[in-house]
């Protein structure tokens, strides 16, 4: 909303104030001012001239060389306007004057210019490079004629001082959404009167002897209209409203149409009232306010046929609907040049049903801001008189009564203010003097107090938001101001609880990011283009898709990360970097079970899953080599390690992901109460790599975090006795078939040694080929050797060694050692 | 005897002198001042001279292996300088070539500006809520009627939320605030709770504009709670995490969920309160919403209002961290380009 001073100063003295004064004492009280405008004149050092000699341009057919005389000396400038003749006063900047650009409206500093080889001393001025076209002094376009639209205009004289242009300041202020009142000049003013302890000049018009309305008829449906009141007023004379009117419209955001309309507006700027008037000669002098039937149909004011519905509230005649309660009017009532006689409109339209009104046909209106924020049942009528009042002055009106249905009385309201509750929500103690005068100032009434309390009456226009005692604390709050709040800190120390589970998360994250894994953070808000895209597919039933989205490329929550990594990998592709490691804590989505009141039903999982494509170490004048699967797995195992779960994960092959690498990718269970898979990494399918056009392999990891979690052990890690007599190490080499696993080669080992003097097994050497038959491999494996009270002997030694390679050839049935 | 000791003496310190390398040293020792060497075996033959001149002899042998000794030390010292420098030289590598590249992840800009925030918090004794307290899938309830937004507020509009085909009541979040619902419902107070996490809003995605991105909200609920307990916490915050010098203003607002309400503002940080395109002209900058939790929200959660006050407060993250680094478009956070991610 746009607030004139010129206008405000009216109800409230504030000449002495300046405009960033009030806008701060608005804005701290809760009506943030976003821009202060000033509006007059925006050039300076503009003097009239008048034209002596126009000669051509040397140089350009377009252009004159124009000497002008500003009462002291000739000046000579070069013009392109086709409008200008000797003898006519027109505005004249020099070099050094403030003008606006005619494009940008933005004002400039005029600087010496040569203008096709000839030197220009100023310009002359249109009226968009004085900033006041809106004023339409002229029809025709080109240079301002001063002495065509004024009388004596007198060389050398400042322009400013023969447009009379009207200074004012407009402040653009933003009410929040419980404060219909601020919606209104009064309302601003009552603010303004009370922030900086003035008084306010306003009482509301009323009227004595009022006549009702002979011929017309008004009914109303209660549900959707509590008030509805029409003034008849005859014999109008359509014309433009006084220019200060005008101003004070234009100031205010509002284009000056006629008298009639001009009225209309002006009142609902002043008191926050919405008023619509009909043409009376097409109404047949009867108006109902009605909820419309579905598929009944207006055309509105702006042009636009509305298909209405049940939740749109009709102002009709008996033949149909005539205007949108509360929004806007319809064009078969409107006032044309042809008008003469009007039926005035001021009702109450609750809040609720306005809204749906508005939003059942898609429009947000002037009208429609102040019905939705709450106006004051008790304005209803004195903004009507008001309005009369003007048409009967402006437009020579005959007032013919008015018409009215339902009831604009508003209840009583009463609230009690513990004083002691002040300083037990604010914390400081305000004098009750200053409570009292603080809620007097702004309209509440004093009816009654003792030493602890005191008792207000609501007004009707903060009847909406103020309805309890916290309502009136927090007005003495913020007049009083938030700023005299001293800061205090809760009288208790308490200690942050910090979970476990919470570090073990930031662990695993910190672990990648040591890895060389960025964090990444994607949408988790997806559309079934990026599936397809992907070629993931995703569960119908389980999807949680929203019902309206401004794109289908964000209208479902996601069931898999998948497609998110993969526009990561293609994104970074697409911009040159191929080396990449990439994780995400993310979440997936799924429906699980049906809603009700107050759950979702809806299963959110923690995922953190990853990507790692491109060279292992990327620097230039070294060697480098490809991540594949096993610097993956590397990754996987120390996530395993970190969390002490190394000796308890199995894993096995994972054939039935449909974007992993059948014969490449794995899962991993942790042997628990639970043995599904935690996680499930490897190579990302061939197809899909090759669709994707990706030049080179990516691996993917996706772990569920829940899972995984479940399975950590938060004990204290208790230490062992470092050894004190030494480790052997003896190698063993053998030649299996090739579809035996290190996995189990492992796990048998350690089954055939003895349990107290084994220290562990490392594999450090995979081969085939020469010198191994086909469809076999060599293997090789470091076996520890240590007991804990002697020095092993090497006969000790050699019985393990022994076992071990008795129990494989027993379990392989094709096991050969080497030695 | 005398004179072979001092021919002895001469020699020995001329090839000291000439000595060129440690191999050289090593030679001399051997012939001067070993076992074997010419002085022992001067020594040796002590014996066969006449007591008088024994001891004058066996003195002058002692003097000159001593001076040679002391030659070669001093030799010596300047030999092994010279020779370990040589080797230095010899090793010297290229150190302004780059180091074996060791791969480094960056964390998120957001996720480090959440844990700024959450730290600063929990060192005043906030603790994260638990993630099932904080879901970004939610009913109409915890998102709105808890919150005791009036039925028919505008926030409910179909264009500023993203209702679901789960529920009619079922949405995603608009706003973390619903935490401060989920925590009050399963425990009892005092309470003060932070709780970061994913909103939602059915906006077109544009540079300022996302359809979603992330609050943190905070909830202290206990006796003798009031609004300048409030201001003090966040200006604690604000003076931690924008620092001491920069100024913040606490002015009224509205929310439906507290009463009363502020926005707080700091300095603009572009144009420190001149006034810059970032600040629309204002000098400040909104960056928290704020305000003394209403008791109808109490109640519904049956906390009775009459023994407990508290607060609530919520900030947006991406407008701190775009702020903070000068990011203009907020579309950069999701893109994951590894050019935006390696500056931070």
């Amino acid at each position: 909303m746009q607030v004139s001073l010129e206008w405000l100063n009216e109800y409230v003295d504030i000449k002495d104030l300046s405009p960033e004064e009030i806008a701060h004492g608005l804005t701290m009280s809760g009506l943030e001012c976003e821009g202060i405008d000033r509006i007059g004149a925006k050039f300076t050092n503009i003097k009239v001239v008048e034209i002596q000699k126009i000669d051509n341009h040397p140089n350009a057919d377009k252009l004159h060389l124009v000497t002008v005389f500003d009462g002291t000396s000739q000046k000579i400038v070069v013009c392109g306007a086709q409008n200008i003749e000797v003898g006519q006063k027109v505005p004249y900047a020099s070099v050094g004057s403030t003008v606006l650009d005619r494009k940008t409206g933005e004002s400039f500093q005029l600087t010496p210019a040569v203008i096709r080889g000839v030197e220009s001393q100023g310009m002359l001025c249109s009226d968009d490079e004085l900033g006041v076209a809106d004023l339409k002094l002229q029809e025709e376009d080109g240079i301002l004629i001063l002495n065509r639209i004024f009388d004596n205009v007198t060389v050398g004289a400042d322009v400013k001082d023969v447009l009379n242009l009207p200074e004012d300041t407009v402040l653009h202020v933003a009410p929040t959404a419980n404060r219909g009142d601020e919606m209104s000049v009064v309302g601003i003013a009552r603010e303004v009167a009370t922030i900086f302890s003035r008084e306010l000049k306003f009482s509301p018009m009323s009227c004595t002897n009022e006549i009702k309305a002979p011929n017309f008829e008004v009914k109303i449906d209660e549900n959707v209209c509590k008030y509805y009141s029409v003034a008849v007023l005859k014999d109008l004379k359509v014309a433009p409203s006084p220019a200060w009117m005008q101003r004070r419209l234009l100031a205010s955001g509002v284009r000056a149409i006629s008298n009639i309309v001009d009225v209309t507006n002006y009142v609902m700027l002043e008191y926050g009232q919405p008023l619509h008037s009909f043409d009376l000669d097409k109404l047949n002098g009867y108006l109902e306010v009605r909820t419309a039937k579905e598929g009944e149909t207006i055309t509105t004011l702006d042009g636009e046929e509305r298909q209405l519905n049940n939740n749109s509230v009709l102002i009709a005649t008996k033949e149909g609907g005539v205007a949108l309660a509360g929004v806007m009017g319809g064009e078969n009532s409107e006032i044309d040049d042809n008008t003469k006689n009007i039926a005035l409109e001021a009702a109450f339209f609750p809040a609720a049903s306005t809204r749906r009104c508005a939003k059942s046909v898609g429009l947000r209106t002037e009208a429609n801001a102040r019905f939705e924020r709450g106006v004051d049942m008790e304005m209803v009528k004195p903004a009507l008189i008001r309005a009369i009042q003007l048409l009967v002055e402006l437009c020579g009106a005959k007032f013919e009564g008015i018409a009215q249905a339902g009831n604009n009385a508003l209840p009583e309201q009463l609230i009690t203010l513990r004083y002691a509750q002040i300083k037990r929500y604010l914390g400081i103690d305000i004098p009750e003097e200053t409570c009292i005068s603080i809620l007097s100032s702004l309209g509440f009434k004093l009816c009654g107090k003792n030493q602890l309390a005191a008792r207000f009456s609501v007004p009707g226009f903060r009847a909406v938001d103020v309805t309890r005692e916290i309502d009136l604390i927090e007005e003495i709050a913020r007049i009083h101001g938030y700023d005299k709040i001293e800061p205090t800190l809760p009288d208790k120390t308490v200690a942050a609880e910090v979970k476990k589970e919470d570090l073990t998360v930031k662990k695993l994250c910190n672990l990648l990011l040591g890895k060389g894994f960025y964090e990444a953070m994607t949408s988790s808000l997806i559309g079934k283009p990026l599936y397809d895209w992907a070629g993931i597919k995703y569960d119908e039933a389980k999807n949680v898709e929203v019902c309206y989205s401004q794109s289908e490329d964000f209208c479902m929550l996601r069931q898999s990360v998948i497609p998110s990594l993969l526009n990561i990998i293609k994104y970074n592709f697409d911009n040159g970097s191929k080396n990449l490691r990439f994780f995400e804590n993310a979440k997936t989505y799924t429906i699980e079970e049906p809603a009700t009141e107050k759950t979702t039903g809806v299963k959110e999982k923690r995922i953190l899953c990853g990507l790692i494509t491109g060279n292992a170490n990327t620097s230039n004048w070294q060697e480098t080599e490809d991540v594949d699967f096993y610097t993956l797995k590397g990754v996987i195992e120390n996530i395993f390690e970190e969390l002490k779960l190394t000796q308890r994960v199995i894993y096995s092959p994972c054939e039935d992901v449909n974007y992993l690498h059948p014969k490449r990718s794995a899962y991993a269970a942790v042997l628990g109460k639970n043995k599904a898979p935690v996680a499930k990494f490897g190579q990302l399918h061939p197809v899909i790599k090759d669709r994707m056009k990706f030049n080179q392999d990516v691996f993917f990891f996706e772990i569920d975090l829940d899972a995984l979690l479940e399975n950590v052990n938060y004990n204290a890690v208790l230490v062992k006795e470092l050894p004190v007599y030494p480790e052997v190490t003896r190698d063993i080499a053998f030649i299996v078939k090739n579809d035996v696993s290190y996995q189990d080669l492992a796990k048998s080992i350690k089954k055939f040694v003895s349990p107290n003097l084994f220290n562990g097994a490392d594999i450090f050497d995979v081969y085939q080929g020469e010198h191994v038959e086909e469809g076999h491999k060599s293997v090789a494996f470091h076996i520890y050797l240590q007991d804990k009270s002697a020095t092993l002997t090497d006969q000790i030694i050699d019985t393990e060694i022994n076992k071990i390679k008795d129990g494989l050839k027993k379990f392989y049935s094709s096991v050969t050692f080497r030695e | 005897m005398q004179k072979q000791l001092e021919e002895i003496l001469a020699q020995g310190l001329e090839k000291v002198q000439n000595a060129k390398n440690s191999e050289d040293i090593e030679e001399i020792k051997l012939e001067y001042l070993s076992r074997k060497s010419v002085l022992n075996n001067i020594k040796k033959g002590l014996k066969d001279l006449s007591l008088e001149q024994r001891p004058v002899i066996g003195a002058f042998a002692n003097e000159v292996a001593q001076k040679i000794e002391q030659a070669v030390v001093e030799k010596e010292q300047g030999i092994y300088e010279k020779e370990l420098n040589e080797k230095l030289e010899a090793e010297r590598i290229d150190i302004t070539l780059p180091g074996k590249n060791i791969p480094m992840g960056k964390v998120h800009p957001l996720t480090a500006t959440i844990d700024e925030i959450v730290s600063i918090f929990q060192g005043m004794g906030f603790t994260i809520t638990d993630n099932v307290n904080s879901p970004e899938v939610e009913t109409e309830y915890y998102n709105f009627d808890a919150l005791n937004f009036p039925k028919d507020h505008p926030a409910k509009d179909m264009q500023d939320t993203f209702y679901t085909k789960v529920a009619p009541n079922v949405i995603l979040r608009g706003q973390t605030s619903g935490a401060q619902i989920h925590t009050m419902e399963t425990k009892k107070p005092p309470m003060r709770i932070i709780s970061p996490g994913r909103v939602y809003r059915c906006e077109s995605v544009s540079a300022r504009k996302n359809n979603l991105f992330h609050q943190i909200e905070g909830l202290v609920v206990d006796k003798n709670i009031t609004f300048a307990d409030l201001k003090g916490v966040l200006n604690e915050f604000t003076r931690i995490y924008f620092g001491e010098a920069r100024p913040t203003r606490f002015r009224t607002s509205f929310f439906p969920f507290t009463e009363p309400s502020a926005e707080i503002d700091v300095q603009c940080i572009m144009c420190k309160g001149k006034g810059c395109r970032v600040c629309s002209q204002t000098g400040w900058l909104e960056i928290l919403g704020a305000g003394m939790v209403d008791p109808n929200v109490l109640r519904g959660v049956d906390i009775d209002p009459d023994v407990y006050t508290g607060f609530a407060f919520g900030m947006g993250v991406e407008r701190l961290a775009m702020l903070k680094h000068a990011i203009s478009d907020i579309r950069l956070f999701f893109n994951n380009d590894i050019r935006f991610l390696q500056q931070f």
